[in-house]
């Protein structure tokens, strides 16, 4: 008798279900809350703050103006420091894929135990404030460090690293590198194993099999790897900073001077806005593309 | 001179004996089934053959080559994974191609061979499919085509068939059969399916523990099963125990509980095992058979009935065809009868393979 009672039942349930239902709304209520808080309203109040006006006399003056968009796009010292972050994001990108994919191939072919070892040994670097393993590389590089005494030993050469490009990409991709080892990881979790041995008794040599059939296979992962570790370069901040310093400025460090040493808010605020719609732009447009070539021979990217 | 020759093909893990001593002439256009639960070493020796495996001792030698220490991409063997392994990245053609570009073979010839492959494996409309987009049995079709194409001098199949549907299987063990009988390839088929390899195989070679067991066309294999074990793994049996006495006439008596039956064997007092197949056994009307039973549990498969039926020699197992006449109830008395020669006399204590059964030519009985 419960039974049929209970078939009845949805009929006079099915009303009230038609009606808004609040639960989903609530449950993700918070994180939205949350999100808006601490990433709208900055971003909002910075785009606004970008239109005020600035002049060394009277500060921030409230009208609205493109006047800092100008400024930061004309002026040749900014397009030098765009062009650096941008060349910096795209040379060190290129040095995490050819350390870090066939670091992450290497440790996949371990043994048990010390594939886990040497796995946690490519990632401990995260485990480390960046501030801190930039600060280690300021030991090394600096005028009488490890590796700047080596080299002037060697005779390569006897400037010290520090404040030069090389320095900077040295320490950033340092810092970099496991993002993309941690991505490739992933995609050759994917890959059957059989296919490398599928290729090989098909006559392939060792290359040949990485090239044709395990490259293409982990490519998505090498690629959403390098998305990461441009949109981190370019954005980068403390490395550049402690490296680089006022020598080589990037965006990141341009626009922190611009907000503490010049006290020119506006035109900090136009710069990061740039910062973001250039960073926003190349990364939307990579993902479509990537999206676009692997969606129909292997699945999600 | 055998086509494929193994010799004493040995691998050990540490104290880990893998495969001990396999040994095995195969001959030309031959289908050569490994079977045996999983761990029995049948899968490392397929590793071996295909050089992924390096064996620590041993001989592989393909018309008269020795294989053992040439790398696995230049030893030109088709071989079809367990997972297809089929290239995600390639359409079906570029897969199949993939052979014949590491042969440097281009142009008409290329193509001709891409798609006559295709046409074997009835693919030809799926050339420009991806993996992704197919069902696993037609996976399955262009992983043999792929390896077909190198027109390999030997093909081996790795538990080919196991990640398809039982009805597709059934299918694909006749369909695989046909192919390789017509291209005419010698064929290694790892399996742990009894009925796969009694289906497909010109010989069944039965493994236990790294080592061969048995070695025989599958009709022998099926019926004179070496040992408990191979009758017990390949296909189900009834073992009884019993006892050989030779009786004052000379005669050979094999006692079965209170049953005396005079057998046909060599006269010696032993205990031993009989194997009975399920298959063998008829329940027939009381007072007509060897062995009087009840029904204790039955089972209708479609072609057939499974019976369980009680008897004074323990429970046995009858398969009885479903000939459309009502079946025995639950609880029925009846009787169960057998021909002589459905007996099948087993060693108590597990025999070593005799090498001239392994080494001899295969017999095409």
């Amino acid at each position: 008798m419960a039974e049929v009672s209970s078939l009845h039942k949805p009929t006079a349930n099915r009303a009230p279900r038609l009606r808004w239902d609040a639960r989903p709304w609530l449950l993700c209520g918070p994180g939205a809350v949350f999100f808006l808080v601490m990433l709208g309203v900055p971003l909002v109040m910075t785009v606004v703050l970008s239109l005020y006006g600035f002049s060394y006399t009277e500060g921030l003056i409230e009208t609205r103006t493109l006047a800092s968009y100008r400024e930061a796009l004309v002026d040749p010292y900014f397009h030098e420091i765009f062009l650096r972050t941008y060349a910096l994001g795209v040379g060190v990108t290129l040095i995490c894929v050819v350390l870090g994919a066939p670091e992450a191939y290497v440790i996949s072919k371990l043994r048990p135990p010390w594939r886990t070892i040497c796995l946690l040994a490519a990632l401990g670097p995260l485990l480390v404030s960046v501030i801190v393993r930039t600060l280690g590389w300021v030991l090394l590089l600096g005028n009488h460090g490890l590796v700047t005494e080596a080299l002037r030993f060697v005779g390569l050469t006897d400037r010290s690293l520090m404040y030069t490009h090389t320095g900077m990409v040295i320490a950033l991709v340092h810092v970099f590198v496991p993002f993309m080892v941690i991505s490739v990881w992933a995609a050759l979790k994917k890959v059957d194993p059989a296919t490398e041995q599928a290729a090989l008794s098909l006559g392939a040599s060792k290359f040949t099999m990485l090239r044709r059939v395990v490259l293409p296979q982990v490519l998505p992962g090498i690629l959403s790897g390098s998305l990461i570790v441009f949109a981190l370069t370019a954005s980068a901040f403390a490395t550049p900073a402690i490296i680089g310093e006022r020598r080589l400025k990037v965006a990141a460090t341009a626009i922190y001077d611009e907000y503490l040493s010049t006290s020119n808010w506006p035109l900090g605020a136009a710069l990061a806005m740039i910062l973001l719609v250039l960073n926003a732009l190349v990364i939307f447009a990579y993902n479509r593309l990537v999206e676009r070539r692997y969606r129909k021979t292997l699945g999600e990217a | 001179m055998s086509y494929l020759s193994l010799a004493g093909l040995s691998k050990r893990y540490g104290d880990f004996t893998a495969v001990e001593d396999f040994t095995l002439d195969i001959e030309q256009g031959e289908f050569v089934s490994l079977l045996g639960p999983s761990g029995c070493g049948k899968t490392t020796t397929l590793s071996m053959i295909a050089g992924f495996t390096t064996p620590t001792s041993g001989r592989i030698e393909m018309a008269g080559t020795e294989l053992s220490r040439v790398p696995a991409n230049k030893r030109g063997i088709g071989i079809v994974f367990q997972s297809y392994a089929l290239f995600p990245h390639m359409t079906v053609s570029e897969n199949v191609r993939f052979g014949l570009d590491m042969r440097r073979i281009k142009g008409t010839e290329c193509t001709q061979r891409v798609a006559d492959a295709l046409e074997l494996v009835r693919m030809g409309g799926f050339a420009k499919r991806y993996p992704r987009e197919l069902s696993g049995g037609q996976r399955q079709r262009v992983a043999l085509a792929r390896a077909l194409v190198i027109r390999p001098p030997l093909l081996l199949l790795d538990e080919p068939l196991s990640n398809l549907d039982a009805k597709l299987r059934e299918e694909m063990q006749s369909e695989l059969r046909q192919i390789q009988q017509r291209v005419g390839t010698t064929t290694i088929m790892v399996t742990h399916d009894q009925s796969e390899a009694l289906s497909m195989s010109d010989r069944v070679v039965v493994m236990r523990d790294g080592r061969m067991v048995q070695v025989a066309d599958p009709l022998q294999t099926y019926e004179s099963p070496i040992d408990a074990f191979v009758s017990g793994f390949v296909g189900k049996t009834n073992l009884l125990e019993g006892r050989l006495v030779a009786d004052q006439a000379g005669r050979t008596m094999l006692h079965l509980g209170e049953l005396r039956l005079e057998i046909d064997a060599a006269s010696r007092a032993a205990p031993v095992s009989v194997s009975l197949r399920p298959e063998k056994l008829r329940l027939v009307p009381i007072g007509q058979g060897r062995l009087s039973a009840r029904v204790v549990g039955r089972q209708f498969a479609g072609a057939a009935w499974h019976y369980r039926v009680e008897t004074g020699l323990g429970e046995l197992m009858v398969n009885a065809p479903n000939l459309g006449a009502p079946s025995h109830a639950n609880g029925e008395r009846v009787d169960v009868d057998w021909p002589l020669a459905a007996m099948h006399l087993l060693d108590t204590e597990p025999r070593p393979l005799d090498p001239a059964n392994a080494a001899g030519a295969p017999d095409h009985g």
